[in-house]
């Protein structure tokens, strides 16, 4: 019964997109106002996960909108609005990725954000401070088509099928990423030392 | 990954990830079940999953966290700041559309341009053949026609680049060139068609010779024709750089002039008509001229001028000699001297009467036109003999 109703709840969702999409096209400005009210927190959490700590987290925000206010008198509706919009978002992301690749040490600018928010002791400021630079700094040595499956899995919590429908790539081939990348991950973490000792104590 | 966990069969790494992070598809209370005995069972899975949860731990706090709200004010403003910035883009770029109609344009020119081109390259190619010993049109079973009178000044050379001297009786057949011998002038009498004197160091090819035809080419020199009176549907001509004499009448003289610069066609009688022989850039009306008598004709330096004889150069074209005696007294270095003919029968053009009555000469500089000159004439390749 959950699962029809949530079914119910996304076709009216996906309807709503719909709609705003042709009023855009019709020339409703507004409309995009509308998507980024509904839409804008997912992808600034996909492009944040994607990207990790950067300070240009708002600018990519920004430039996927600006994309889609490109491009979205192109839409067709063909499938669905979020599927496309995870395709941009996952584009726009990955160029800040290569940008700030070449730029080098500029990505660690946005780290001090991350303590920034975090209501916990000093202590464990630092550590996830540490920890956040210590997986980027991980995932930073994977190719960038396992970096983005194990982004969106692990980090931003998309399943399987979405990731697969947001790549264009068949759910087995999201599944043979990830576990190249998770096993990467893992591995290279435990040898360095990655893993919080006391971790397993919280989680318990 | 669905498969039910045993006591014996231990899942890999990656299924406890899915199992600890309670994702895995199917009943989770079960699972929840069955792992927790597994767990009770095993060891080495306890081992496991205590370095899962390290690894599970590390992603969750390592994850960045969203953006204040400061921050995300500030993105909204941003946002909403582009909504009000709607303008409808356009549906091709001009860019493109200029990108793809030159495009097409230029596809469409070639597509008509291109039969021009090929036949252009064919009429070039088939010009730079007839110019090019080597590949000068074969000799067939029946071409040629049999010489009555050689003198002995004459040698022959064939595609193989021999000389050799020239006997009586030899036919005479396409992609032969004939030359005089040093300081000897040498004449070559074809019964009943045409008799050709040879002034010294001149060289001759013979493009096509057969009962109707006879086209020669000068390539260096000088060479007097007689030719005697053409039927109907026969033609006797002599090219020269680009040039072509056609005998209209009976009689004429050929002279290549060593001294001048550029051609020369003088006529005394009758009439001759000179034009642009196979050259595919000079082919046109323009460049056909029928040179009257007491008419001088002359191209030089790609002008072509219609004028009366000069005395200088009228006092050069003697009287004619009889057909069968040598040669060699009626020619002098750069002067040549007309052959009498018998006449040809009347054309409506040129209203030749039964007398001989064509002489004219083309003088033609060997060492004043060099072969990108020649090629220019010529609108093909250099000519390399």
């Amino acid at each position: 019964m959950a699962t029809a109703q949530t079914k119910e709840e996304q076709a009216q969702s996906d309807a709503a997109d719909q709609a705003l999409v042709a009023a855009y096209q019709r020339g409703n400005g507004h409309a995009l106002t509308e998507l980024y009210r509904r839409h804008g927190r997912r992808v600034e959490s996909v492009a944040r996960n994607l990207v990790g700590p950067s300070s240009e987290l708002e600018d990519i925000v920004q430039d996927v909108f600006i994309e889609l206010q490109r491009a979205l008198y192109r839409f067709r509706g063909e499938s669905r609005f979020t599927t496309w919009l995870h395709r941009v978002t996952v584009n726009v992301a990955l160029q800040y990725l290569r940008k700030g690749r070449r730029k080098g040490f500029l990505r660690w600018v946005g780290l001090d954000r991350v303590t920034h928010n975090i209501s916990h002791p000093t202590e464990s400021r630092i550590e996830a401070r540490d920890l956040c630079r210590q997986l980027y700094d991980i995932l930073g040595e994977l190719p960038e088509k396992k970096y983005v499956v194990f982004a969106l899995y692990e980090l931003e919590g998309m399943t399987l099928e979405e990731i697969s429908t947001s790549l264009g790539i068949s759910t087995n081939t999201v599944k043979s990423r990830l576990f190249h990348a998770r096993r990467h991950v893992f591995d290279t973490a435990r040898q360095r030392g990655a893993l919080p000792s006391h971790a397993l104590q919280v989680i318990k | 990954m669905n498969e039910p966990l045993t006591n014996t069969v231990c899942p890999s790494s990656d299924r406890w990830v899915e199992l600890l992070s309670g994702r895995e598809d199917g009943d989770t209370l079960a699972r929840h079940l069955d792992l927790q005995q597994h767990l009770d069972a095993c060891s080495a899975c306890r081992a496991a999953t205590e370095e899962v949860r390290r690894y599970q731990t590390l992603l969750l706090r390592a994850k960045v966290p969203p953006l204040s709200a400061d921050q995300r004010q500030a993105l909204d403003d941003r946002v909403r700041m582009l909504s009000s910035q709607w303008t409808p883009p356009p549906r091709v770029s001009p860019r493109v559309a200029w990108g793809v109609a030159l495009a097409a344009a230029a596809v469409l020119v070639f597509l008509m341009a291109r039969p021009f081109m090929e036949r252009r390259v064919q009429r070039e190619h088939d010009f730079a053949q007839r110019l090019s010993l080597a590949t000068l049109p074969a000799d067939r079973a029946g071409e040629g026609v049999a010489t009555g009178v050689v003198d002995a000044g004459i040698q022959v050379a064939d595609r193989s680049g021999t000389w050799r001297p020239l006997a009586t009786g030899e036919r005479l057949r396409s992609g032969l060139r004939l030359r005089s011998a040093a300081a000897t002038n040498a004449r070559v009498v074809v019964p009943g068609r045409f008799e050709i004197v040879l002034t010294q160091g001149s060289e001759l090819d013979i493009l096509s010779v057969h009962a109707n035809q006879a086209y020669l080419r000068l390539r260096q020199g000088e060479v007097d024709c007689q030719v005697e009176k053409l039927r109907p549907g026969q033609h006797f001509a002599v090219m020269s750089a680009g040039f072509r004499a056609s005998v209209m009448g009976t009689r004429f003289s050929v002279q290549h002039a060593s001294a001048s610069s550029g051609v020369a066609v003088q006529v005394t009688e009758g009439a001759v008509r000179v034009d642009a022989a196979d050259d595919p850039n000079a082919a046109s009306a323009e460049t056909t001229t029928t040179v009257r008598p007491g008419q001088r004709w002359h191209y030089e330096a790609g002008r072509m001028a219609l004028e009366p004889i000069p005395a200088s150069v009228e006092r050069i074209v003697t009287p004619a000699a009889p057909a069968s005696q040598p040669t060699a007294a009626a020619t002098t270095p750069a002067v040549s001297a007309a052959k009498s003919v018998k006449p040809l029968p009347a054309k409506p053009e040129a209203a030749a009467p039964e007398t001989p009555k064509h002489k004219f000469v083309i003088e033609v500089p060997p060492q004043t036109m060099t072969p990108e000159e020649i090629q220019r004439l010529e609108g093909g390749a250099p000519v390399s003999h």
